[in-house]
């Protein structure tokens, strides 16, 4: 390889700017120039010196023109400087020129005109052809760039073509070697990747899919497994393996890794002396038992017989850092094992040279594809704050221009590094949800441009409800998790019925409505962010909240689920804390798509418990006694409602806290009769002040809602 | 004159007596015409729902189509109800064999079938929408001269059915109290729901969703509350004194219904707003 200094290219790259796109296409122009090796300084003409630009070997202009062909500001006075008789001569400089203009007026591209045939009177030479620019500039600029960047590169390579094309040749000569080398072990044989994921809050999976989709480019076929319901006998033919594993509680595996761990720790655990394996490791230093869970399979799978090819990266809350670092050489080393099993270290820094190549590659070929990046708007971010050491809670205010493709997670790292070092929120994943002007959202996946189209440029961050705050937007799922073991989300299998396929193994089959009714229901991205959906879960601390309800719901409907597991989630759905524990379903519907489908399986879910249980308890007498008071009436009755569902006690208890009272009276509110009609005479206090009469009238034709009620439900 | 096909909601003429007494003076002052449907029904509450889906989107789509043939929109006073009608026509939109079942049930129990082509409105977005606010601010009589904190509740915020307003920022209410001479008070909760459908089984959750409201909205200022939903006003007023006790916040503020407001400003119930103004002045803020 060459040297890179040797390598290097000045270009002096000059901006003449009026309205800034001049000084815009120069940064791009800078950004695109280093993949040909050029090494760019970017100045205004304003900051420049004619001795400056005689200095230097190659120069790039890109300059607007002004009024009648007038130069901008910044340019007039290199201009002025330039024009002098006694200029310095130019003729080591190589340059090309940029302009920009507007073709509705006569001097178009004046200054950029002026400024090509200047540097050549001085004796500069043009390497490439001025490029005029109309006001959409865009793909001229485009043309432009294609063209000047590799004549630029490559001037004064003759000069030292001797040296270099032999470097070059034996450089090209070992590249290809290489790639040969690498084409060889990436075609033959078996290149299965297991990446195996245990998962408490959906970080680890997330990763997984993550490596997943970087596997590719080192020709690996990935598969993503979770640990739950994984058979880890199929391990003993694997030679790759890549294990993800949270920690949980006191050093303990999450819910979905412990039944795979007791496989590991027993006797039928299998010999993995054919695998090759690394271990990434999430966990959180402030506990004690620091990424225990990954510790234990490091060493449990050593223990089995496998080969570690790369050390365990044990990684913080904070777990993209030290993931990246591990991340590309995990991924070159088991890349390094053939198709046979056998690891080749000396393959490995090949992989990873290839990949960053590719990746270089990747960012020229950039160039050609079009990127939507968005103007900077003026934002005001009013952001929750709260220190746990003086248990300080409050809202601070930044004002910020940013672009408006960045993600609220982009704006809160930015306003971290440039603004407020002590600022903390969640990085990439399920639970980087906040609260932004009332929508929750996951803060990676949300662009500010759409947010201020949502609710203007004023946004501000709250952490999600329902959940404990740790920090400014940093959140607890602590009691989401221990509500979550408490509804014992894994699933427990039925014994069913299978048939064999035509290899004669024996699967067990599912209706496709069943599996797409299945799949429907647990479509959601995060739980976490789903659990903040509900208005009613910050006031009741026995909910289970609205992702739990829906994870339980999905294994009631999964015909694989066995029947006394789902006995015991209807009665966990059933039971307090449970479904009817939500106050509002129907609040979830401000949430959009998702909102209003978890809206709907909450009355599916519902529907269900009340066919199965029947109208029991205060819920299902709601429901019984509101269905049948329309029925009867067409109306509702709530004095019906209110005896049938309270009860003696329910209404004793009324009359004691001022609720009856405030009915009679109507206390704060004003207006209607203190009696209705005769009736509260007879039967009071129904029909008295705001109490409605105990019997409704019935609505026109009141014989059709009783036709309708016995064809759609006659339970009622 | 606008004309709607007026649907009062499931308590207006019940426990909420008041906003009947309210609605027919304001939208007459205002030139909105209101026609009884006299075949309407319950929507079902979100309660029916809960037993059976069909069976409340059949309920709803039955008042729907009555508006329909009456060659109207529906209009109503009531967050919940209007919520409740815009998930019926949504998903009669959206699942055609949904659409299907509901229309040929109607059909065969009461001679009518739901196209679509009446819409549900609540009083809310006719005020700021078809009326204006110039026109609202030209006819008041009695400014209401308070701060008053707007209660949109959670069902008429969503895509669909809150019309031209934000659906997490909503702000008619508050250039409605403008216009009304009132000063708004902005507070965080204003979207939040009290949990009314669970008033009578979840009690103690609601009080305390309900505590939270009022007391935000209390917090910041609030002589007393407007609320655009009939059926968390029983919560938010009814209750206001349990949801005290049992979360030991100040929740004590006079919640008055949206169409009262409108009425007392426009000059009726004059009476009534003088009472209105006088527990505002014991109450204190």
């Amino acid at each position: 390889m060459l040297d890179g200094d040797f390598m290097s290219k000045p270009v002096l790259i000059l901006f003449g700017t009026q309205s800034g796109n001049s000084e815009d296409l120069a940064a791009q122009l800078a950004k695109s120039a280093t993949s040909h090796n050029l090494v760019p300084t970017v100045q205004d003409m304003d900051a420049t010196t004619v001795e400056q630009m005689a200095a230097s070997e190659r120069i790039l202009i890109i300059c607007s023109t002004w009024g009648e062909g007038e130069m901008p500001d910044s340019a007039e006075a290199l201009w002025d400087s330039i024009s002098v008789d006694d200029a310095p001569k130019m003729q080591n400089t190589f340059f090309s020129v940029c302009a920009l203009g507007d073709t509705s007026y006569e001097f178009f591209c004046q200054s950029g005109k002026d400024w090509d045939l200047k540097l050549e009177e001085l004796g500069a030479k043009r390497v490439f052809a001025r490029q005029d620019c109309d006001v959409d500039f865009d793909d001229s600029y485009a043309e432009w760039v294609k063209g000047v960047l590799p004549a630029i590169s490559s001037v004064g390579e003759s000069v030292e073509v001797v040296e270099e094309s032999t470097e070059e040749v034996t450089d090209s000569a070992s590249e290809e070697s290489t790639s040969g080398e690498l084409d060889e072990i990436m075609a033959e044989g078996d290149r299965k990747l297991v990446i195996l994921f245990g998962s408490q809050s959906g970080n680890s999976e997330d990763l997984a899919f993550r490596i997943k989709s970087k596997a590719g480019e080192f020709g690996l076929n990935p598969e993503v497994f979770d640990m739950e319901g994984f058979d880890l006998n199929s391990l003993a033919e694997t030679s790759r393996l890549l294990i993800i594993c949270s920690t949980w509680g006191e050093g303990d595996m999450p819910d979905s890794a412990e039944a795979l761990w007791e496989i590991a720790n027993s006797d039928k655990r299998p010999k993995l002396t054919k695998t090759h394996f690394s271990v990434c490791a999430l966990g959180d230093t402030s506990y004690e038992f620091f990424c225990q869970s990954g510790k234990d399979w490091d060493g449990i799978i050593e223990q089995m017989g496998g080969n570690r090819i790369l050390d365990r990266a044990d990684c913080d809350v904070d777990f993209d850092p030290t993931f990246e670092k591990w991340v590309i050489p995990a991924l070159a080393g088991l890349a390094s094992v053939d198709g046979s099993g056998v690891f080749h270290p000396e393959l490995v820094s090949l992989f990873i040279n290839l990949v960053d190549n590719k990746g270089k590659k990747s960012s020229t070929e950039d160039l050609d594809t079009p990127v939507i990046s968005r103007q900077p708007i003026e934002l005001s971010f009013k952001i929750f704050r709260y220190n746990p050491m003086n248990v300080e809670k409050g809202w601070d205010t930044f004002e910020c221009k940013m672009p408006g493709h960045f993600s609220i997670l982009d704006a809160l790292k930015t306003i971290k590094s440039e603004i407020d070092p002590t600022l903390s929120f969640r990085g990439e994943g399920p639970l980087s949800g906040v609260i932004v002007n009332g929508a929750v959202v996951r803060a990676d996946r949300s662009r500010l441009i759409d947010m201020v189209n949502l609710c203007g440029t004023e946004l501000k961050i709250e952490p999600l409800p329902g959940y404990e705050v740790v920090k400014d937007l940093v959140i607890s799922t602590k009691n989401y998790d221990n509500h979550r073991i408490r509804s014992k989300p894994w699933m427990i299998p039925a014994t069913r019925s299978g048939v064999n396929t035509v290899s004669g193994t024996t699967i067990g089959m599912m209706e496709a409505s069943n599996a797409t009714e299945l799949h429907v229901i647990g479509d959601i991205d995060s739980p976490q962010l789903l659990h903040s959906f509900s208005d009613t879960l910050p006031y009741d601390s026995e909910y289970i909240g609205p992702a739990l309800v829906m994870h339980t719901w999905k294994r009631v409907n999964d015909e694989r689920y066995s029947e006394k597991a789902r006995q015991s989630s209807l009665n966990l759905l059933q039971n307090d804390g449970g479904a009817w524990n939500e106050s509002d379903s129907s609040s979830f519907g401000r949430h959009g798509v998702l909102g209003k489908k978890i809206s709907n399986s909450f009355n599916e879910c519902r529907s269900e418990l009340i066919r199965r249980k029947g109208f029991s308890g205060k819920h299902g007498r709601l429901v019984k006694w509101y269905g049948l008071s329309v029925k009867w009436s067409g109306k509702v009755n709530e004095t019906t409602l209110y005896r049938q569902v309270l009860g003696p006690l329910g209404l004793v208890s009324n009359i004691f806290s001022g609720v009856s009272m405030r009915m009679i009276l109507g206390f704060t509110r004003t207006g209607a009769k203190p009696f209705r009609s005769i009736f509260p005479l007879l039967a009071p206090p129904a029909g008295i002040g705001k109490i409605p009469p105990m019997i409704n009238s019935k609505v026109d034709s009141h014989h059709e809602v009783a036709n309708l009620f016995n064809k759609l439900d006659k339970r009622f | 004159m606008v004309k709607f096909a007026y649907y009062p909601g499931n308590v207006a003429r019940a426990a909420s007596i008041e906003v009947e007494d309210c609605i027919q003076p304001l939208c007459s002052t205002l030139g909105i015409d209101l026609f009884e449907i006299p075949k309407a029904t319950s929507d079902g509450g979100n309660i029916i729902s809960q037993a059976s889906t069909i069976l409340q989107h059949t309920l709803v789509a039955r008042n729907m189509a009555l508006s329909e043939n009456m060659g109207l929109d529906l209009m109503t006073t009531c967050a919940t109800s209007h919520g409740i009608h815009c998930d019926t026509i949504d998903a009669m939109e959206e699942d055609l064999s949904l659409k299907s079942k509901i229309n040929s049930t109607l059909a065969q129990v009461s001679g009518v079938e739901y196209l679509g082509e009446s819409s549900s409105r609540h009083l809310l977005h006719v005020l700021v929408e078809e009326i204006g606010l110039d026109k609202i601010k030209s006819l008041v009589k009695n400014p209401l001269e308070m701060h008053v904190a707007g209660y949109y509740g959670p069902n008429m915020q969503k895509e669909g059915a809150c019309s031209e307003d934000n659906v997490f920022s909503p702000t008619y209410l508050e250039q409605l109290i403008s216009a009304l001479g009132g000063t708004p008070v902005n507070y965080d909760l204003k979207c939040q729901s009290v949990g009314a459908p669970a008033l009578l089984t979840n009690q103690s959750s609601t009080l305390r969703m309900t505590a939270a409201v009022l007391n935000d909205a209390k917090e910041n200022g609030a002589q007393i509350m407007v609320s655009a939903c009939t059926l968390s006003h029983s919560n938010l007023d009814t209750y206001q004194v349990k949801a005290g006790r049992i979360t030991g916040k100040n929740t004590s503020m006079p919640v008055i219904h949206l169409a009262e407001m409108v009425a007392f400003a426009l000059g009726h119930h004059r009476d009534r707003f003088a009472q209105l103004k006088t527990r505002v002045m014991i109450i204190g803020s």
